[in-house]
């Protein structure tokens, strides 16, 4: 049938119009997948980030450390339960970490810290720690030695191989106070974990403590974050009522919140954008058919089904956004591979404001499917959408005033 | 045999104070393989006329048959197939469809049809031959004369192998020497294709090809002369 040659033809009887019309949709999606691209990108990042850094995908505490973080709601997992996560097919890797928070002071200076005990060697599997080391050592000969974020030492004047005093609360309230050395220095993107920091061994930290083999968390990783929910379902399995699990967005809802934010204002901006190509879109159709009043009226004289008539003026919209679409997929799909290969890092003043506000200060992009399915597939629904607008004309279309036109 | 018959055909517009009546109570009736021209003055009702003769306006009141049948009785949809199939029309202004070449306008109606390719080309080239346009399949109308275009609008009427073709002031845009080529293809192709022409038209030469003249005042039939 030749309703698809006759459709493209039209397009190009005003040149100009119809690259206009093409040229909106083009920038169009080209702007929503580029917003996209960047917002999922960064979202993910900060979410591993986050989540690497500090939660992991999953937790596994005792039940009344969710809503009292407190040594004594802390637990000591037996060999079973190691098994069972050595043996999980969805945890990638898993350490144990013991929380809490004490005095920091050396000299005349005392600042309040968050003291966390870890295995060094499985924790840096998973939240990369060494790679923020800049001074000292991340496991040296020391065991007893402490790792600080570098601004808290910065303001305690502490330095590698000098020593600072912990002061807090063990096991049932028991004061404990101890002395260590300072074995290396961390430099996080994020400036809020530079200034209140401090990693010791999970160990002495649990002998410090007065909780000697305790944990206060399980802290599980999954190779991809799509496979979070069936973690989640497996470890049911481990049926003790003592226990709780909990997902990267129970234990970081701020984080869920800043990015249904963000992601909601980009839908907002994106919105905006479309319904501006709607209403281009649309504009171009009223022209079209306006002009053509008569020919609409002579093919449906020479008897032409106004069915085939709407389908033809269906097929313009179509071609329409199928050409803005194409055209911005062969620019957008490279630059967007390219970006994700070659993330933007954010240098000067910027970069050290987005380290503030807690972002790592580095522009990176997603080139997952959705984010170049999304716009497409919202484009195409508008033009369905816009092609009923002559799918009405066409049906009230009175072909004896259409050939007086 | 009648093959179109007009009975008590009424066409009035605009039914307030200032109801202009354009066709009144008229009866004609057409056999296979006229060639007749509506002639009157501005207003008399010939477009009017053949509009409701070729399913395009509906009439106030009155019958249209076609082949026995009232055409203004059937649905919207089959009055359309209706149209495809059995009536051919060329305007004064030509029409073709721009965007498709000669060629492609001839084929298109028979497209609509569902005719066969094989079937769709050998026609083309017999109707475009027998327009004597056959070296411009291949033109796109704004490539064509006027005389050019009304040629492969008649060619087009004559795809679907019509039983009539209802031509409303086909010369009205033509010189003289296009106005007499166009003509005597009609005429060729009333008497080979045996189908039936009939013309609105002001002009003198139509008339003088015409067989049959039908003079219409004010809606009504003056006078209706075979020759």
């Amino acid at each position: 049938m030749k309703l698809l040659k006759i459709a493209w033809r039209n397009l190009w009887r005003n040149r100009k119009r119809t690259l206009i019309t093409i040229a909106s949709v083009f920038f169009g999606v080209l702007w929503a997948v580029a917003l996209s691209s960047l917002q999922t990108g960064s979202f993910d990042n900060m979410v591993d980030n986050m989540v690497s850094f500090t939660t992991g995908y999953a937790q596994i505490q005792n039940i009344d450390y969710k809503d009292n973080k407190s040594l004594n709601n802390g637990f000591i997992p037996d060999e079973e339960l190691y098994n069972f996560l050595d043996n999980n097919e969805f945890i990638s890797k898993y350490t144990s970490r013991l929380s809490t928070f004490s005095l920091i002071a050396t000299g005349e200076k005392s600042y309040g810290t968050a003291v966390i005990g870890v295995n060094f060697e499985n924790e840096d599997k998973i939240s990369k720690l060494s790679q923020w080391i800049i001074q000292g050592s991340y496991s040296g000969d020391d065991p007893g030695g402490v790792l600080l974020g570098e601004l808290l030492a910065n303001k305690l004047e502490v330095n590698t191989g000098d020593t600072i005093i912990l002061i807090g609360q063990g096991y049932h309230g028991v004061q404990v106070a101890g002395l260590f050395a300072v074995r290396g220095l961390l430099k996080f993107p994020i400036s809020e974990l530079n200034r209140q920091i401090l990693y010791m061994d999970i160990g002495t930290a649990g002998d410090f403590f007065q909780v000697p083999g305790t944990v206060t968390s399980l802290i599980l990783m999954v190779e991809k974050p799509g496979t979070l929910t069936a973690l989640m379902k497996s470890l049911e399995q481990i049926d003790n009522p003592e226990f709780v699990y909990l997902r990267w967005e129970d234990l970081q809802p701020q984080l869920v919140q800043l990015i249904d934010g963000k992601t909601s204002s980009g839908k907002i901006f994106i919105i905006i954008l479309f319904i501006i190509i709607a209403f281009g879109i649309l504009g171009t159709f009223i022209m079209m058919i306006a002009e053509r009043e008569r020919e609409l009226g002579i093919m449906i004289a020479i008897g032409m089904n106004r069915l085939w008539l709407s389908l033809i003026l269906f097929l313009e919209s179509l071609l329409i956004a199928a050409t803005g679409v194409f055209f911005s997929f062969i620019f957008c799909i490279p630059l967007v591979n390219y970006f994700v290969r070659n993330p933007i890092k954010i240098g000067g003043e910027m970069g050290e404001l987005y380290g503030e506000m807690g972002f790592e200060p580095v522009l990176i992009f997603s080139n997952e499917i959705h984010i170049f399915l999304n716009p497409a597939i919202s484009i195409f629904i508008i033009s369905i959408v816009i092609a009923i607008y002559p799918l009405i004309s066409v049906i009230r279309l009175k072909a004896v005033n259409a050939l007086r036109a | 045999m009648s093959i179109i018959k007009i009975s008590n055909l009424t066409k009035v517009y605009d039914g307030s104070a200032n109801e202009i009546v354009a066709v009144n109570n008229l009866n004609l009736e057409f056999e296979k393989g006229e060639f007749a021209a509506i002639v009157g003055p501005s207003g008399s009702g010939k477009t009017t006329l053949l509009n409701m003769i070729g399913g395009l306006d509906r009439p106030t009141s009155g019958e249209v048959n076609i082949d026995g049948q009232d055409i203004w009785r059937l649905s919207s949809r089959k009055l359309t197939d209706f149209r495809l199939k059995n009536i051919g029309f060329v305007f004064q202004s030509y029409n073709l469809i721009p965007v498709l070449t000669a060629g492609e306008n001839t084929e298109f109606i028979m497209q609509l049809q569902g005719k066969p390719r094989n079937e769709r080309s050998r026609r083309i080239k017999e109707l475009l031959e027998a327009v004597g346009i056959a070296d411009r399949e291949k033109s796109r109308p704004n490539k064509l004369s006027g005389g050019q275009q009304q040629r492969v609008a008649v060619a087009r009427a004559l795809a679907s192998k019509p039983t009539f073709i209802l031509a409303d002031e086909p010369t009205a845009n033509l010189d003289s020497k296009s106005t007499e080529t166009l003509l005597e293809i009609m005429e060729l192709l009333n008497k080979t294709e045996d189908v039936t022409f009939i013309f609105s038209t002001h002009d003198a030469r139509v008339v003088k090809k015409a067989r049959r003249v039908i003079t219409l005042v004010d809606g009504k039939v003056e006078s209706d002369v075979s020759k």
